[in-house]
């Protein structure tokens, strides 16, 4: 393997390793602490790129500022679903299933129907940089540096505040964290929030490399998924660490086999998940 | 409890943000469904236009009668008389309503419809169009297609997708009703029709077939190769079947140009770089760069075609890479890219421009591709019926067979496997270079204006710079 | 002590589902045929549905990979017409069968995972089904783009008949033939489903290792449940393979074969197998005929009702709605 297609896969492999990882945090989050499968997440991003879009171009809100709101609004709209819409299926987990998921399909079609008709672009930034000789485009380091740094906020947050850390014993175990005087409904708030946030986040920074249409959500949801599954349910360091298993086994076998067999890349770590460890890298039994 | 005052900070964002957006996005493109739900009235307004001096955009509002004046006009001037249909007569779009390139077709189909009940409908009866979402989904073309029998269409239009056609193809003889196809462009589908004329000669496509379309590339990819001496291509295409048949042409019609394929990179369509793509390419020694995809790669390619500097002539397909905004999209990286348009805005026959410019003013964008053919696979349906003097299959199949129809898009003759014949002077795309956000027709060569210069990018002291080369070269 | 039921009780007692389905069985005479068919869709769907119900939903397995078994044999149908030169007819016969030991081989390395993890796993067999046969060289053989194509069901019966006939023969015949499945796998499957055989499929839902102590062979009933949900749902596939080739992915696809069926039984009671039943059938027709009502919006309305479904009764409303009629019309008869 020549020292370019490692140079690379070495530097595409963290990139895409933040940008995993900034999105599949919010989904272990909900996954830990709720135990459900968050599959909102998908109409979440895509709305979040819409949203910032219409602010943009038909509100003429500068950048900046419709990044930001665009991604509080998907926050605020997360802990809607979450008061709204999962806590009332809660009474049958299997449903939370099939509501959540709608929310994801509406979206989609809403803005199909609405919007369909040509794809839209986000601003980028401008300009290529070269990074050990491999060019990469300026706006790769912008999500380089959102991923990273919301990455670290959200790990700080959850190891060092005391809502951070309740999150985190919910996320265990909801009997013992009760038992110690946490109450998980306040807590599974404050994560449908940060799993909002989240998800704008990285719809945002990630959404200029690519075009903007409805099915946009249903990739990074899946991909989220194959990541907790790799590193254990409820293990925010399994999250962690599987992201950045995914990220480089992905562009390793983007770069050297070419795109059509990324797809089976998550198929793959799954599987073999599945058969030589269940619960994930780092995940605990029940 | 400062934590409940967060969460409702957000809540209170969210809610502003949501109204913004909302009330912003009322403003957002208009949708091409709503010409579906017009008029259920029976009679309508015959128009006669008088025009003289060609003017683009034909007025379309009836307004009370008035005499022309003797010599030249440069107005429509229209006439009204109400006209009574003898009844309704309903045609079919199975379209993938899903997609956008389905709803256009279905606008042009219903614009279509409309002109001709304008002009008293077919053999008097005013044309309902009876539309079906087939969700790009080959069963449920299925279901639209009996759907449709089903509700009495005597044609259906659209079929876009070749899975669609191929899923609908069995059903034909049993339903009888015919379907002129605008897309689909399987070349299973013309093998159907010649093996088993009985059974498929109600199948008719108003557009070429995957094989023409490859044709049509290589008849560009060889005279540019001629001209400017290239002998190896670089082909990054979208890793989808549909490309297969344009990869088996390729290869028996590179071995009679003598070119040989460098590089073939393969991507899937939700690409985020073409780096390694480009780096392939060039350290293989490609001369000349094939492109082709169907989704949102192009935006990837254009931006990637101008950040890496590739000195490069990149000529290929893409469904946005043809579009008007597709340059100011890409912020002017698409500069130099070489793209086929199916479908465009050059004088091909008189009606193209007319057409063009009612479409962009009734739907705010362009007819794109397969919207162009939708549009005039009504008319020649009903051409043949009136050509036939009557509604039933058997007797319109033989007058479709022998038609030769000037539309929008082009010319239509069919060949012995019911698909339109490629020719310049019958159905034939436009290829055209982004010059400084201008589409810049350079071939076919019967429509390419004079003065026309192509840009060829050369590297000169590590950056990339265009050199006009007057085209066609003498 | 008790009197034995007479022919007039066990009349009483399912009068409602007995007069369903004779309503069901004479629609033909007055439907059009866009009913037939869409109603032939219906019925396939209602099968997915209670077999799943009747596997899933009492032992808690998930089986996300339902799909699996029905494009399957479907697949099956077509490989043992168009290679063996089989004919249709016995081709789906066939295929049902095989189709059922065939999943059966392959998900049976599943059943040792338990809960989630199963899920997760079966989930996958439809998903990788689906990359074998779309890429080459097995595309080439399974029809590549077009898909594989047979010859459909009964076609050489119908074109010996005039051709004004053919058509309504061919709706006819797939109807009935849909039907009879349909309600032969409802019997057979609600049977055992309240029966002592579901009940013990019931207690590995409830808690796997006591029903293993209280000396439930779980291993074997796991398997026995599999095989007739994956029976029925295996002819299914090839009976609705043999009525509308070319036989393509969306056999197999997740989203259109598994998520309705899986949206049955959670909103129409999972384990209840009606309730399901229910679900399936009024969610079929209801999709297909929103069409026409909203047209475009048709997906969003779909979403919006299923959501309220949800919300307004977790655990699965059809059940409830045919429970709160059942008592209903117990009270009216007497």
């Amino acid at each position: 393997m020549e020292f370019t297609l490692i140079k690379f896969i070495f530097i595409f492999g963290v990139l895409h390793s933040f940008i995993y990882l900034s999105f599949a945090l919010g989904f272990s989050l909900v996954f830990g602490v709720a135990k459900i499968p968050y599959l909102s997440y998908a109409g979440l991003y895509t709305l979040s790129a819409y949203l910032m879009h219409l602010l943009l171009t038909k509100a003429g809100i500068p950048t900046i500022i419709s990044a930001i709101s665009s991604i509080g609004a998907i926050g605020g709209l997360s802990i809607v679903i979450g008061d709204y819409i999962v806590k009332p299926s809660m009474k049958n987990p299997l449903s939370i299933f099939i509501s959540t998921m709608t929310v994801s399909y509406i979206v989609e079609e809403v803005f199909r129907i609405k919007m369909g008709l040509t794809p839209v672009a986000l601003p980028a930034l401008r300009g290529v940089i070269t990074i050990a000789g491999v060019p990469v485009a300026q706006q790769w380091i912008a999500v380089l540096i959102i991923g990273a740094v919301s990455s670290f906020l959200v790990l700080i947050y959850l190891s060092k505040t005391a809502t951070g850390k309740s999150i985190r014993a919910v996320a265990e175990s909801w009997y013992e964290s009760m038992i110690i005087g946490i109450n998980p409904y306040k807590v599974f708030r404050v994560t449908m929030l940060i799993a909002g946030l989240l998800a704008g986040v990285a719809s945002i920074s990630l959404s200029p490399l690519k075009a903007v249409v409805p099915s946009m959500g249903w990739s990074p949801l899946f991909v989220s998924f194959a990541i907790v599954i790799l590193g254990g349910m409820g293990s925010i360091k399994g999250t962690v660490v599987a992201s950045f298993i995914y990220g480089f086994v992905e562009q390793f076998v983007t770069w050297k086999y070419g795109g059509a067999f990324a797809s089976i890349v998550p198929l793959a770590l799954i599987v073999l998940v599945l058969i030589f460890r269940p619960t994930g890298l780092f995940g605990e039994k029940e | 409890m400062s934590q409940n005052v967060l969460i409702g900070v957000f809540v209170v964002i969210l809610v502003i943000v949501g109204a913004v957006a909302y009330y912003a996005g009322k403003g957002a493109t208009t949708t091409v469904t709503t010409t579906i739900t017009q008029e259920k009235t029976v009679t309508a307004t015959q128009t006669q236009f008088v025009t003289v001096t060609g003017t683009p955009g034909p007025t379309t509002s009836p307004s009370p009668t008035t005499t022309p004046s003797p010599t030249t006009i440069t107005q429509t001037v229209v006439v009204t008389t109400p006209v009574e249909f003898k009844g309704e007569v309903k045609v079919g779009a199975l379209l993938p309503l899903n997609l956008p390139i389905g709803q256009l077709m279905l606008g042009a189909i219903q614009m279509a419809a409309d002109e001709i009940n304008a002009k008293g409908g077919v053999l008097g009866y005013k044309v309902i169009v009876v539309p079906y979402d087939t969700q790009w989904q080959a069963d449920k073309a299925a279901e639209g297609y009996k759907y449709l029998a089903q509700q009495g269409v005597k044609v259906v239009l659209g079929v876009f997708g070749s899975h669609e056609a191929l899923a609908i193809m069995d059903l034909l003889a049993l339903y009888q009703v015919p379907v002129i196809a605008s897309g689909a462009v399987s070349d299973q589908l013309d093998q159907m029709v010649l093996k088993n004329y009985d059974l498929y000669k109600y199948w008719f496509r108003a557009y070429v077939s995957a094989t023409m379309q490859a044709a049509a590339t290589w008849d560009i990819l060889a005279y540019i190769s001629k001209t400017f001496n290239y002998t190896r291509y670089g082909w990054i295409y979208e890793d989808l079947p549909w490309v297969i048949p344009h990869a088996a042409y390729g290869q028996v019609r590179s071995q009679q140009e003598g070119m040989i394929l460098a590089a073939a990179v393969g991507v899937k369509t939700d690409i985020t770089s073409f780096a390694d793509a480009f780096q392939k390419v060039l350290s293989n020694g490609s001369q000349i760069i094939v492109w082709q995809f169907s989704g949102t790669e192009d935006y990837v390619f254009a931006r990637d075609y101008y950040d890496m500097q590739v000195p490069l002539i990149a000529l290929g397909g893409g469904s946005y890479a043809m579009l008007d905004q597709f340059y100011n999209q890409t912020g002017g990286k698409a500069e130099g890219l070489i793209c086929i348009s199916w479908g465009f805005p050059a004088p091909f026959t008189p009606k193209t421009m007319e057409f063009y410019n009612k479409f962009k003013q009734t739907f705010k964008t362009e007819p794109i591709f397969t919207t162009w053919y939708a549009y005039d696979s009504l008319y020649i349906w009903a051409n043949a019926v009136e050509s036939a003097g009557t509604f039933d299959v058997e007797k319109v199949i033989p007058i479709l067979e022998k038609t030769v129809y000037v539309g929008a898009a082009g010319v239509y003759e069919f060949t012995q496997s019911h698909s339109a014949k490629l020719a310049p002077d019958r159905i034939y795309p436009v290829f055209f270079q982004w010059q400084s956000g201008q589409r810049v027709v350079i071939w076919p060569l019967n429509v390419v204006a004079p003065g026309t210069k192509l840009l060829v990018p050369k590297l000169e002291g590590g950056k990339r710079v265009w050199v006009e080369v007057p085209w066609p070269p003498k | 002590m008790f009197r034995q039921k007479t022919v007039a009780d066990k009349v009483r007692e399912n009068l409602l589902g007995i007069i369903v389905l004779l309503i069901l069985a004479l629609l033909p005479m007055r439907a059009n045929d866009f009913l037939l068919d869409t109603l032939v869709r219906t019925y396939i769907f209602v099968i997915l549905a209670v077999t799943l119900d009747f596997f899933s939903g009492t032992t808690g397995y998930l089986n996300l990979g339902h799909s699996f078994i029905f494009g399957l044999s479907a697949y099956l149908t077509g490989i043992l017409y168009v290679y063996l030169k089989i004919p249709t007819e016995i081709a789906i016969l066939g295929a049902g069968l095989l189709g059922t030991f065939g999943s059966l081989a392959l998900l049976l390395p599943s059943l040792r995972v338990r809960g989630v993890y199963f899920a997760i796993l079966s989930l996958l067999y439809p998903i990788i089904f689906i990359g074998i046969v779309t890429t080459q060289p097995f595309s080439l053989y399974l029809g590549g783009e077009g898909g594989l194509r047979i010859k459909q069901l009964f076609l050489d019966i119908a074109r010996k008949l005039p051709p004004t006939e053919r058509l309504a023969f061919l709706h006819n015949a797939y109807y009935y033939l849909s039907f009879i499945l349909m309600v032969a796998s409802f019997i057979v499957l609600y049977k055992l489903a309240y029966n002592e055989f579901g009940f013990k499929l019931r207690s590995i839902g409830q808690d796997e290792e006591l029903s293993e102590a209280a000396g439930v062979n779980t291993t074997n009933m796991k398997i026995k449940g599999f095989l007739l949900s994956a029976v029925f749902a295996s002819y299914a596939g090839a009976l609705y393979a043999g009525m509308r080739p070319p036989i393509t992915v969306d056999f197999v696809n997740t989203g259109s074969i598994l998520l309705p069926t899986l949206t049955a039984m959670i909103v129409g009671g999972a384990g209840t197998i009606i309730g399901p039943a229910i679900a399936a059938f009024l969610l079929t027709l209801l999709y297909q005929y929103l069409w026409g009502l909203v047209g475009l919006w048709r997906t969003v309305a779909y979403m919006i009702i299923l959501l309220a479904f949800v919300l307004i009764r977790p655990q699965g409303i059809f059940f409830d709605i045919y429970l709160r009629i059942r008592r209903l019309v117990d009270k009216v008869i007497g």
